[in-house]
């Protein structure tokens, strides 16, 4: 999942300025599950950020409303038909749900409640670890199913480097050396003579690296039928 | 999930809402307790005393320390609470006229049912006060006033008495329905004392317990001498045998068939007599009656082998060979009650070979239109709760009757329980003793009538109440709602949620500590006893309340904290200060916006309340509503530097009032 963070309140506050009427939309996917937007938090904000908007002589009026995913424009409609078109909106969802809500509101402003952080994993109530980059080729195949893409901090496809230190990257004691868990990985498996093998560089340009991304698949695609008309009737004649 | 039925209110023959009850004397609330109970219960206060509470026998405490005491529980309230609750409306008079023939608990439950659905009910009594055999309970078990507190209840409710009125001797059948019955329920009860053909028998003191106990209950003079054996081992022989050493008999031994083990009379009653110097002779049964110039001199007895045979079947065995004599100056048989029948001559009501009244035990039915037999007449004996379930049931029956012409028995619900504790839970569970009930020393007991269990105070209820489990009342978590985020998985201190196609509790594991509500993101889970928004609501009526501008103070406190009615208050007055107060079952219920409402309320200080972690029901959920509520309050004096929030920790008050 995306693994986001919800934004200190005097940060949000700080996007409130010039408004008064203020909606809150929690995202009740990845952002409920990482306990930064879902309806528990946005109420917490919505409680607490008209309080602190006032010591600051700042008046809000703040309600708040969860959806499903903010990421599909059919889940965020429905609680934008409140009775009262908001002056901004403050989305909880990653960086894609506020992106969207933008996408749609031509005249809305919309601010980020939290910081999006990384495609990741739960490793304990509480702790997420990132697990993935979206470079675009995955060769986990590889390297036994553990990622040096995305939890290298080099991203080097042949580690380690000289930089690991008893299992810990030379970058931060609190990162582990993801190499030396591969390779304890492949002796565990047997298969620690396939480390031998050298991996050639990626092309990045399937990550962000090759520009801003799209999937389409047109076999998913809605096509809408048209009427045929007379030119295409008659060049199928 | 359908929500399931705790064993306790599954065992009460009434169907009582025990857990509900039981809650609401945690918090203080008794008149409403007392009104759940009197919901099913129109003897409220007799139960409290006498009743044989199968509710306690299927505590799911048991399995841990001891059952929570719900008699006594529901004695307290009766007590404190009776004799000030509103006498209840009279429904008018809109149907036919019913007769009740018979004034114990059954026959006045299916009265007060009756007389609440509009019909024109008169109940016949043969004794001098309407009661039935309650009348004969001794006082020390059940005193007068308070039978009499329940009686009165049920009478104001419109429901005429005739006392001195017995059915077969100062009227009959034909002249009720003269009189214009439409019905005529029979609930006559057992009234006569079932006999002994023994060598010897006829002998002057050789006595029967039901005459006995009238005379006693009437006041004349009964005299027995100093030693008497009591034959029987169920609880009318005790009250016998008890009721004898108060009146001065001072070597009084029960004598039964069946083993010490096997003896139908409870527990505290067999323990009672015991302390009161009462002795037990199981497995003799009476061979022959000793005489001295037409007096009882004694009772020569057999030794009985075994008392059922293989099929279960009461099927007494003796060893002719192992004889023993014991001298007595009386011998009472309390070997069990018989109906009389006499009521059926000149009617159509029918009777079997063995004189028995011909009924349909389903439909209440008898082989005349309109007569209908209930309670004990009809099952044969039993106790005060089974007696009131029969009344509800005939209730029904004739309701049906009167309404489309035919006899419909209620439907029976077949509940869903609650089952056993996993080990692994038993083992992580709290052990809470339960509250003694305080009781006269038995060497004072003798002295007289008076009742020798005293009664719980408001603290002794209180924290004994704190004992339940609150089984099956946990989470219901909304499939629509649910993230899925398994925050209620990870963090149940009791594996009580499991991950099937959605998140779904397990009833037997859960303790409703209410954690995983409190942390749900997404608000998908409500609890049993705890709606989701139930602190905000709380907070909402108590500042609607309020004349006063906004509190400055606000004291959030787990109910167990308190020792009194006084402490539940939704205002705490300390000295010129008023706060106010909010009641939680438990700081694992506790939520960090319901600590951001109260700041947002205007209120600058916070006390919460909690129990010693010590003694707290739920150790493992409070140390974690305590971690989470500590990063919500440094939150808040990040953001409201006045604001002032602390926690503190107490003893529960009423643990330490009970052991005082």
């Amino acid at each position: 999942m995306i693994i986001v963070r919800q934004k200190p309140l005097e940060d949000i506050l700080s996007y409130l300025a010039p408004y008064r009427n203020v909606l809150l939309i929690g995202c009740g996917t990845c952002s409920a599950v990482c306990f930064a937007g879902g309806e528990k938090e946005t109420e917490e904000v919505a409680c607490m950020l008209p309080l602190v908007a006032e010591a600051k002589g700042q008046q809000l009026e703040v309600r708040a409303a969860t959806c499903e995913r903010v990421c599909d424009w059919e889940f965020v409609e429905p609680v934008l038909n409140g009775d009262e078109t908001p002056d901004a909106i403050v989305s909880f969802s990653c960086g894609s749900g506020v992106n969207l809500i933008a996408e749609h509101l031509e005249t809305i402003p919309v601010f980020p409640g939290t910081d999006t952080l990384f495609i990741g994993a739960t490793m304990e109530h509480g702790v997420w670890n990132e697990m993935c980059l979206g470079c675009g080729d995955c060769t986990l195949d590889k390297t036994f199913g553990i990622c040096p893409v995305a939890r290298c901090s080099k991203s080097i496809l042949n580690g380690p480097c000289g930089g690991s230190h008893d299992g810990k990257c030379e970058v931060d004691d609190e990162i582990e050396c993801v190499w030396v868990k591969i390779v304890e990985r492949a002796r565990t498996m047997g298969r620690l003579d396939e480390l031998g093998q050298y991996i050639p560089p990626k092309d990045w340009s399937t990550s962000h690296s090759g520009g801003a991304r799209r999937l389409l698949r047109e076999d998913l695609r809605i096509v809408e039928q048209q009427e045929p008309t007379e030119a295409a009737v008659g060049e199928q004649a | 999930m359908k929500r399931l039925i705790p064993p306790c209110q599954a065992a009460c023959p009434v169907d009582t809402d025990t857990q509900t009850y039981v809650r609401l004397i945690a918090w203080g609330r008794f008149e409403e307790a007392l009104e759940v109970i009197r919901q099913v219960n129109p003897f409220p206060s007799v139960c409290g005393r006498i009743c044989q509470h199968p509710c306690e026998e299927k505590c799911r405490r048991a399995a841990l320390d001891a059952p929570v005491a719900l008699k006594d529980l529901k004695r307290l309230v009766t007590e404190l609470v009776a004799g000030t609750a509103p006498p209840a409306e009279i429904v008018p008079v809109t149907r036919e006229k019913v007769a009740v023939i018979g004034a114990g608990p059954a026959g006045l439950t299916a009265a007060q049912d009756l007389r609440g659905s509009g019909y024109a009910v008169t109940v016949y009594e043969r004794l001098a006060e309407p009661g039935g055999m309650l009348n004969i309970i001794p006082n020390y078990r059940l005193p007068e006033d308070v039978l009499k507190r329940d009686i009165d209840a049920i009478l104001a409710r419109g429901i005429d008495v005739e006392c001195h009125r017995e059915l077969g001797a100062d009227m009959n059948l034909a002249e009720l329905r003269e009189e214009g019955f439409k019905a005529i329920i029979v609930c006559s009860g057992l009234s006569r004392s079932r006999g002994l053909a023994l060598p010897g028998f006829g002998a002057e003191r050789f006595l029967a317990a039901i005459p006995l106990m009238m005379d006693v209950w009437s006041g004349k003079p009964v005299d027995v001498g100093r030693r008497v054996l009591v034959i029987g081992g169920g609880n009318v022989a005790s009250d016998v045998a008890r009721t004898l050493r108060r009146l001065g008999a001072d070597d009084v031994t029960m004598a039964c068939v069946e083993s010490r083990e096997e003896m139908p009379a409870t527990e505290e009653e067999l323990g009672a007599a015991v302390e009161e110097g009462i002795r037990l002779m199981p497995s003799w049964a009476p061979k022959r009656v000793l005489k001295t110039d037409g007096h009882v001199a004694g009772l020569e007895m057999m030794r009985v082998t075994s008392v059922f045979d293989a099929n279960g079947r009461f099927n007494p065995q003796y060893d002719l060979t192992h004889l023993k004599v014991v001298t007595a100056d009386a011998i009472v048989l309390t070997i069990g009650q018989a109906g009389d029948t006499s009521w059926t001559r000149g009617s159509q009501v029918a009777l079997d070979r063995r004189g028995r009244v011909v009924t349909d035990r389903e439909l209440h039915t008898t082989s005349e239109s309109g007569v209908f037999l209930a309670g004990e007449a009809l099952r044969g004996p039993g106790n005060v709760v089974e007696a009131m379930a029969d009344g509800h049931r005939v209730a029904s029956v004739v309701e049906a009757f009167l309404t489309t012409g035919e006899p419909r028995a209620p439907e029976r619900e077949s509940p869903e329980l609650v089952g056993e504790f996993p080990q692994t839970v038993l083992e992580n569970l709290r052990r809470l003793d339960r509250v003694p009930m305080p009781r006269t020393p038995s060497s004072e007991r003798l002295r007289g009538f008076r009742e020798h269990e005293l009664g719980y105070d408001e603290a002794s209820a209180l924290r004994e109440a704190a004992r339940c489990l609150n089984c099956g009342a946990g989470p219901t978590i909304d499939e629509d709602l649910c993230a899925f985020c398994l925050t209620c998985y990870r963090l149940c201190p009791l594996d009580g949620i499991e991950i099937r196609k959605k998140m779904e509790n397990t009833p037997e594991a859960c303790q409703a500590c209410g954690l995983c509500a409190a942390e749900c993101p997404m608000g998908a889970i409500t609890l049993g006893h705890w709606e989701k928004d139930e602190f905000a609501g709380q907070l909402n009526a108590v500042l609607a309340g309020r004349k006063m501008s906004a509190p400055s103070t606000a004291v959030v406190q787990c109910v167990h904290t308190a020792a009194s009615r006084d402490d539940l208050t939704p205002e705490v007055r300390s000295g010129d200060e008023t706060a106010i107060r909010l009641n939680i079952p438990c700081i694992t219920h506790l939520k960090p916006i319901d600590l951001m409402l109260l700041v947002a309320s205007g209120v600058s200080r916070i006390e919460v309340k909690m129990c010693d972690p010590a003694a707290c029901k739920h150790p493992a959920g409070q140390k974690r509503a305590r971690q989470v509520l500590s990063a919500t309050v440094e939150d808040i004096r990040a953001m409201r530097p006045g604001v002032e929030i602390t926690f503190v920790e107490v003893e529960p008050a009423s643990a330490g009032a009970s052991s005082a």
